[in-house]
């Protein structure tokens, strides 16, 4: 299996008011195609922050040193206008809060239509046929009026799905998935987890997940890493880091994990 | 419960590690911001000149001279900014009227906020029917020609200066008391009020322990955005004739005087207005960088 | 006199959502037929998914909120019953700690302010100096740092200021403490710590606790008795045992399987 995304020797540093703040510390990994990677770690270990400065969706005071080799390019060196043509293109992306990422004042089927529209210039009819397409891969209901419908008439697993959808209306090769279902109920997750397995089983299509919960990871992933301040202390294959972590910080992370749950 | 036993040493340690709090931290900001800054330290200037200057300026405000009346600013006259009608020195009256026009606006803000913080955070907080009756007077007074008034005022009472007062904190403080009904009815929903109904406290100290505190910041920016249109207020008054009383002066009043001398006699207009617009002027540059100072950490 | 603190009966609680001139007013039901009892020294898990109704219930308990109808008994008395120093001395021994770290602490006040906050309500340690030794004492019981004193609560992390609010609500020895997802908004390894805290609290100062969550597997950890809410209503309610490991409603099981396990793959 080729090789989608290579990281060598990633550093993110923010300049603040109290000084620099690494963020990201001299990271390196990589990711297959058709492969899920999941990032696992608590809050402030950087495994936000090394996907938005890959995507160059850092903050102004941020700065992001490194190799980012995705599909033979190097996303480091692009400028802002060859990334945006990628982001929404190539790379897709899903946030945890899906009541903040989409606009409120737009209804769905636009919100879906727009990203075809500047990237593939699409007319609006094949745009459209496309949103219907995506919407039965993330099993919305084909409802006539769930396109007019706004984000906040959905319920939060709808909302979610929705995002999925955004994601998928240019056929991405990448997937960036950044705590996708934390804002979600238990119930709810199974089944966006469940979404997210089928893209990686019958698109072929690459995720990064990213989460806290070690559990969401372990349903979907293939290779995990474990960060912590903004260092990888474990990768590896997904189901062997979990049953024999070597690190001791790992050790730490999945003790906290109930018993009931392993 | 056995409580552990600390030395004095030890509890003067721990007492003396102060944190930094949100005001602080603002504060910090604040003097970071260029424009904020430069405005502070001219508005403090401007303050410093007008209560101290005239006791070493040669001088009186009231002291007229008819050898020297209309004479334009010059250094060797001793009258730097030049002399009014009555060979007044303009200079001096500059800083008396800031005496007024400052105190004025400080006070009669003052007056609003208080009467305003509590009127407000009591319709806000207790809502409900107190609420709406509360806030229908406050339209109703908003309704009012509020001009007219004064000037029934003045003309029943006579020009007296604490009146001018009463009138203007009388108009001022329905803004604030609006402003800080609706910062009650937002802070009122944050958790930590929750937290202390939870515990006991009652509500007037709720509104005076956690509600005023974070209400604070607002009222602050308000502030130093009311002092401006106070002394504007001020010195419209004046200009129509109903402000302060000759020989008292304010800047209201000097540019009053002055725009009719304007053709003849520009200083006369040109310093008062100056100090006038740089004060308005400084005042909301602070204003401004309060309001970004105290943006980013708040709620 | 009853072993039960808490005895609730066929509590309804809504909300007025649409206020119509000319016809019916809209309402949401929050709580439908509510019915449970709280043993002394006991702990009942709610658990529930959002909208469910757990927190309006805390709240209604606590008489933070409105009831419709319905019968809420504390200490064998009927809360619409009780004279104000009766009520105040309800909220002396029943308190409640939030989800929001951050939100639940006044962000003006210092830490040690915040914590003296009951003793100044109760009139409890007149003087300054032995009110800051109890407050340092129950800052040592918590696992806070003496220096924290003067601190304000965006100086600290979120494991720190829950930990706060914990203190805060013990200071005063109450009898029953109702926790709201108080380890909802924490990272895993801060979770298990305050559950740990909060566990042994419960058993050095002997509390009643009432924990409600979303979460199953914090639920299983502490609980002795669980109650499982669905839009507002009582779809389940046994031991905990029970609860997990026969799980008699639809919904239940549904809960349970749904949570993803670590060898699951793929």
């Amino acid at each position: 299996m080729q090789t989608i995304l290579n990281v060598n020797d990633l550093s993110v540093n923010f300049d603040t008011s109290q000084g620099l703040i690494k963020a990201v510390d001299n990271i390196s990994f990589s990711i297959k195609k058709g492969e899920c990677l999941g990032i696992a770690g608590e809050s402030g270990s950087g495994k936000t922050q090394t996907f938005f400065s890959i995507t160059g969706i850092l903050s102004d005071n941020g700065t992001a040193t490194g190799i980012a080799d995705f599909n033979d390019v190097d996303l480091l060196k692009l400028t802002e206008k060859e990334l945006s043509k990628i982001r929404g293109k190539k790379i897709g992306f899903i946030f945890q809060d899906p009541m903040t990422s989409l606009t409120p004042h737009m209804n769905i089927g636009n919100q879906l239509i727009e990203v075809s529209m500047i990237h593939k210039k699409n007319t609006k009819n094949d745009a459209l046929k496309k949103a219907k397409e995506v919407l039965d891969i993330v099993k919305l209901p084909r409802i006539e009026n769930l396109l007019k419908k706004y984000p906040h008439e959905l319920s939060g697993g709808m909302r979610q799905r929705v995002m999925i959808g955004i994601s998928l209306m240019c056929d991405p090769l990448f997937i960036i998935a950044d705590e996708p279902t934390t804002a979600l109920d238990v119930t709810t997750q199974k089944e966006i987890l469940k979404i997210f397995n089928d893209l990686k089983k019958y698109k072929d299509i690459t995720i990064a997940l990213i989460s806290h919960d070690i559990g969401v990871i372990s349903e979907v992933s293939d290779t995990i890493l474990i960060m912590n301040e903004g260092r990888i202390i474990e990768k590896g294959n997904c189901k062997e880091v979990l049953t024999s972590p070597k690190h001791d910080y790992t050790k730490h992370l999945l003790s906290c994990v109930p018993e009931w749950m392993k | 419960m056995n409580i552990k036993h600390y030395s004095k040493d030890d509890l003067d340690n721990i007492l003396s590690v102060k944190g930094n709090s949100l005001y602080s931290d603002a504060f910090k900001r604040l003097l970071k911001n260029k424009a904020s800054l430069t405005s502070l330290i001219i508005l403090s200037l401007i303050t410093l000149l007008s209560v101290f200057g005239p006791y070493f300026l040669q001088y009186d405000f009231y002291e007229t001279d008819w050898n020297s009346i209309y004479l334009p600013p010059s250094i060797e006259s001793g009258h730097y900014f030049g002399t009014d009608g009555n060979g007044r020195d303009l200079f001096v009256r500059i800083l008396y009227g800031g005496r007024l026009s400052l105190s004025i606006g400080i006070i009669a803000t003052l007056v609003s906020v208080i009467i305003g913080v509590t009127y407000g955070t009591i319709a806000g907080y207790f809502g409900g029917k107190l609420d709406t009756i509360m806030m229908r007077i406050v339209e109703i007074l908003y309704a009012m020609p509020y001009l007219i008034f004064v000037i029934i005022l003045m003309v029943v009472f006579g020009r007296n200066i604490y009146l001018l007062f009463l009138a203007i904190g009388a108009v001022e403080w329905l803004t604030m008391a609006r402003i800080v009904r609706g910062q009650t009815i937002s802070i009122k929903e944050k958790e930590f009020i929750e937290a202390s109904k939870s515990l006991g406290q009652s509500s007037f100290l709720i509104i005076i322990k956690h509600i005023i505190p974070n209400l604070a910041g607002t009222i602050i920016v308000y502030i130093t955005l009311m002092v401006p249109s106070v002394i504007i207020l001020e010195s419209f008054l004046s200009f129509l004739g109903l402000g302060v009383q000759e020989p008292l002066t304010s800047w209201g009043v000097l540019i009053s005087e002055g725009s009719r001398e304007m053709e003849t006699a520009w200083w006369l207009l040109i310093f008062p207005g100056l100090f006038m617009v740089l004060t308005l002027a400084s005042l909301n540059f602070i204003g401004d960088g309060l309001r970004d100072a105290l943006d980013p950490k708040e709620y | 006199m009853s072993h039960y603190l808490l005895e609730v009966k066929d509590l309804n609680c809504r909300f007025e959502i649409e206020r119509n001139l000319f016809s019916k007013n809209k309402y949401l039901h929050v709580l439908k037929n509510i019915n449970f009892n709280l043993k002394k020294g006991s702990t009942l898990g709610i658990v529930g998914e959002s909208g469910c109704g757990k927190s309006t219930l805390c709240r209604t308990i606590l008489s933070l909120n409105n009831k419709e109808t319905g019968n809420i008994k504390w200490f064998s008395k009927d809360i619409d019953q009780f004279s104000n120093k009766e009520f105040k001395n309800f909220r002396q021994k029943v308190q409640i700690i939030f989800q929001d770290p951050y939100g639940s602490l006044n962000p003006r006040m210092t830490i040690g302010n915040i914590i003296s906050e009951p003793l100044e309500i109760y009139k409890k340690e007149n003087d300054k100096k032995s009110k800051t030794l109890k407050v340092l004492d129950v800052m040592e019981k918590v696992g806070l740092s003496d220096l924290l004193f003067n601190r304000f609560p965006h100086e600290l992390s979120g494991g720190q200021c829950q930990r706060v609010g914990i203190a805060r609500s013990i200071i005063n020895e109450p009898d029953v403490l109702i926790c709201d997802e108080p380890v909802s908004s924490l990272d895993l390894s801060v979770q298990s710590q305050i559950l740990d805290l909060l566990k042994s609290l419960k058993n050095k100062l002997n509390i009643t606790m009432v924990f409600v969550s979303h979460d199953l597997a914090v639920i299983k950890s502490i609980s002795d008795e669980v109650m499982v809410l669905k839009q507002g209503e009582i779809v389940e309610k046994s031991s905990a045992e029970q609860v997990f490991n026969n799980p008699k409603d639809e919904y239940t099981k549904k809960l349970i399987s749904s949570v993803p396990r670590i060898n699951n793959i793929g």
